[in-house]
């Protein structure tokens, strides 16, 4: 069950209440009235004192505490503003009063507000103001008294909030609520179970208290006082003030009854606080005034306070706004208490969602693990299926050669080094794990080490292809004299008598070439045969993509004895064997 | 922050252990996290191509060793042995041949071409063609760096162009060794 504690905190006195239960369901577990002591050094210290010796009798719950202060601080406004949002309204509220406020700095005030009306697409704020210093020396006597509050509020907020509970108002009449304090009289009008305007009487039970006179020395000589009798007419004398206040106040409830514009008829004026003679019973206006009797009939184990209650409706009324119960929310420390506050009542919800953020956490560090095992071992297997493929695997059935041979040091060495660094596991396996490289690091190493070699290799034997060999004198008479064997023999035969091959290299803007230089003899039945012989060679070289060009420096003829024909000389090739189409192997 | 610690409770201790192993374990599991994803990706291609990159270079490794074992010039460090030896090859016979000193040319910058011209020492007398044939073919087939860029091949004897002649030819070779000017001897 949740425990509350109002505490009313006065210029003078205080009250606190404990409830326990629920904003329906409660009970009065203890309650106090006390008076702060007058005239010592350091006043707030010894109210904070008495408070804390009260919050210590009775059992106060200190982390659920609020306190009501005295509504006489306050100052009331009414205003119309657009149907807003609550946080829209909180945020303007304070620009749009702020001129309603002249005799205080609006950064140093306290803006709180309730609806009072709304329609037509206006809303009826009733707006009160407190400064921050009168609200805090308050709350300095309760933190230092060890309780300190989770929420301030107006007397009169607390008193409205106590009769809603307990069903005072209703929907159908209106009443006056009052509560007399120290030094001001909260005056609330309710119509319909709803505020309709507030205000604060400066005048209260001890306005007009005589102030305390300083202990007289006793006068040599000077005839000795009646004590009873002084006592007799102090009595008379504050009996007499209390009546001023009395009839002041009425006049006050008389005004508020008159000036007031209720949709229903006034039910009651329901007077709570300080008892002030000739007040409760009384008539005004036709309205009675009786006493605001919140609490239940039937006792509770600390009982109802049959009497004097009526000084503890606002501290009932603080403590039930706590547990939840009534609908008028005073929030006087929403400026330093916003933060702290609303942590403390969520700092269970809070501490179960960070449980369930670390075993979130750590359920997926687990499954993360475990996937980063079962990726790491797939892993592993291509690395095994690699060096198994590079250097064999002699426990194979039969065993498999490795490809690669021999075994270059730099690898060898490494892969010995991580055997021994690892013992061989139950299955004869050796895990091959390396202190300082993943399984993918492994692979990466063998694989960068092979490629050194390889590179090494590779220059040794001019493979790298930075240098491009020349193009060879050999390979490209090869293919010039290939081309005399597509010439039909029917047409006779050729005779190569000279060769000369020479590579060139390239000049600006051209490309490598070779130029083959024949001296040729076409033997022929004739000349003419010969000569279509030799230019039929020069077409077939000329259909070659690697010939550059073909230079003839023309033929002539021969005929000797049963040998004719024609010889050419100088007969020119260029070729250029980058154009060769080359397949796989290389060849032509 | 003051205020939280004096007022430090069961739900406010265990908020605050929550949070220190909460951070704990994000950045236990953001590391975790991110070595699974680079592991996935990288099953997904990185050690598939990995593994088939190392096996193409353990059988490019071997098959380039086994030429470096065949290969007769190495780094060019005696050319002219190695091209006398190709000369008394069982296949060519040219007998004593005479190769004119390295010659170096620079047909474009950091490149540098060392030539070799070959002639017989017995100049008017001819060689065989196919002995010949083999031999120039010999010197391109036993080493990768050299090339013959120059041949010349002249009937043997004073022959009329339409006479057959006895297959003997005069012959001058010249072989290059291109390099990176950085690497020659």
């Amino acid at each position: 069950m949740a425990r509350s504690c109002g505490i009313r905190i006065g210029p003078r006195r205080f009250e606190l209440v404990v409830l326990d239960g629920s904003p329906k369901r409660h009970r009065i577990t203890a309650f106090h009235t006390g008076e702060f002591p007058r005239g010592g050094d350091d006043p707030l210290a010894e109210a904070a004192a008495v408070l804390k010796a009260a919050a210590k009798q009775c059992n106060v719950p200190t982390d659920n505490v609020a306190i009501a202060v005295d509504t006489g601080l306050a100052a009331f406004r009414t205003l119309k503003m657009p149907d807003l949002d609550e946080s829209k309204i909180e945020a303007v509220l304070k620009f749009e009063v702020e001129s309603e406020l002249p005799q205080w700095n609006i950064d140093d005030v306290v803006i709180d507000f309730q609806k009072i009306a709304s329609g037509s697409g206006e809303t009826s704020l009733l707006v009160s103001a407190v400064p921050k210093t009168d609200i805090a020396r308050e709350i300095e006597v309760a933190t230092r008294a060890g309780v300190e509050p989770l929420e301030a509020e107006l007397e009169a907020t607390a008193m409205i909030n106590a009769a809603l509970a307990a069903e005072i108002c209703h929907m159908d009449d209106a009443q006056v609520l009052v509560h007399v304090g120290e030094v001001s009289t909260a005056v609330v009008v309710m119509d319909g179970a709803r505020v309709r305007s507030m205000r604060a009487v400066h005048i209260g039970a001890l306005s007009r208290e005589p102030a305390q006179a300083a202990p007289e020395e006793e006068v040599e000589g000077a005839p000795p006082v009646d004590g009873e009798l002084v006592e007799r007419e102090a009595a008379e004398e504050r009996e007499r003030r209390l009546e001023q206040v009395s009839s002041r106040i009425r006049r006050e409830i008389l005004r508020t009854l008159s000036g007031a514009r209720t949709a229903n008829a006034f039910e009651a004026v329901h007077v709570c606080g300080w008892p002030l003679p000739g007040l409760v019973g009384a008539t005004i206006e036709g309205v009675p005034v009786v006493e605001l009797d919140v609490f239940e009939e039937d006792v509770s184990d600390a009982g109802k306070p049959v009497e004097g209650a009526g000084p503890l409706v606002v501290a009932y009324g603080v403590a039930l706004g706590l547990l939840g119960g009534g609908s008028v929310l005073g929030r006087l420390r929403r400026e330093e208490l916003r933060y702290t506050g609303t942590f403390e009542r969520v700092e269970l919800p809070v501490a179960i969602g960070a449980l369930l953020l670390v075993t979130l956490l750590a359920v997926f560090n687990i499954f993360e693990l475990r996937q980063v095992r079962t990726y790491d071992e797939n892993v592993n297997l291509w690395r095994l299926s690699t060096n198994n493929f590079m250097l064999g695997d002699m426990r194979a059935k039969p065993p498999a050669p490795g490809n690669l041979s021999p075994v270059p040091d730099e690898i060898e060495k490494y892969i010995d080094r991580i055997r021994a660094e690892n013992e061989v596991d139950e299955g004869g396996q050796n895990p091959e794990v390396d202190e300082i490289r993943s399984r993918l690091e492994q692979m990466q190493f063998v694989r960068n080490q092979l490629r050194n070699q390889v590179l090494l290799l590779d220059r040794e034997l001019g493979n790298t292809g930075e240098i491009t060999q020349p193009q060879s004198a050999l390979e490209a008479s090869t293919l010039v004299l290939a081309v005399l064997t597509e010439l039909d023999p029917a047409d006779g035969r050729p005779a190569l008598r000279r060769i000369d091959s020479q590579y060139q290299f390239a000049r600006t803007g051209g490309t490598d070439s070779v130029q083959v230089t024949l001296d040729l003899t076409f033997y022929a039945d004739d000349s003419v045969t010969a000569t279509r012989n030799s230019e039929r060679f020069t077409q077939l070289l000329r259909d070659k993509p690697w010939v550059v060009r073909v230079e003839s420096r023309g033929s002539k003829e021969f005929a000797e004895g049963e040998l004719t024909g024609i010889t050419l000389d100088g007969f020119t090739v260029v070729c250029d064997l980058s154009k060769l189409p080359r397949n796989a192997g290389g060849g032509a | 922050m003051k205020a939280f610690f004096r007022n430090l409770n069961l739900a406010r201790g265990i908020v605050l252990g929550s949070l220190v192993l909460s951070l704990v374990l994000a950045v236990t599991g953001f590391r975790l996290h991110r070595e699974r994803v680079a592991l996935e990706v990288a099953l997904a291609q990185e050690v598939p191509d990995l593994a088939r990159e190392t096996q193409v270079l353990s059988r490019r490794y071997s098959m380039l060793y086994k030429q470096a074992e065949l290969e007769g010039l190495k780094g060019q460090s005696d050319p002219e042995s190695y091209l006398r030896g190709l000369a008394s090859d069982p296949q060519v016979r040219l007998g004593g041949v005479e190769i004119t000193k390295p010659q170096a040319q620079r047909p474009s910058k950091g490149v540098i071409d060392i030539k070799y011209r070959i002639v017989p020492q017995t100049r008017d007398r001819g060689a065989n063609r196919k002995n010949l044939a083999n031999y120039l073919w010999l010197i391109e087939e036993k080493s990768r760096r050299v090339r013959v860029t120059q041949f010349s091949m002249t009937r043997e004897g004073n022959l009329k162009p339409w006479e057959y002649g006895n297959d003997l030819w005069k012959w001058d070779v010249e072989v290059t060794s291109r390099q990176k000017e950085s690497e020659a001897p």
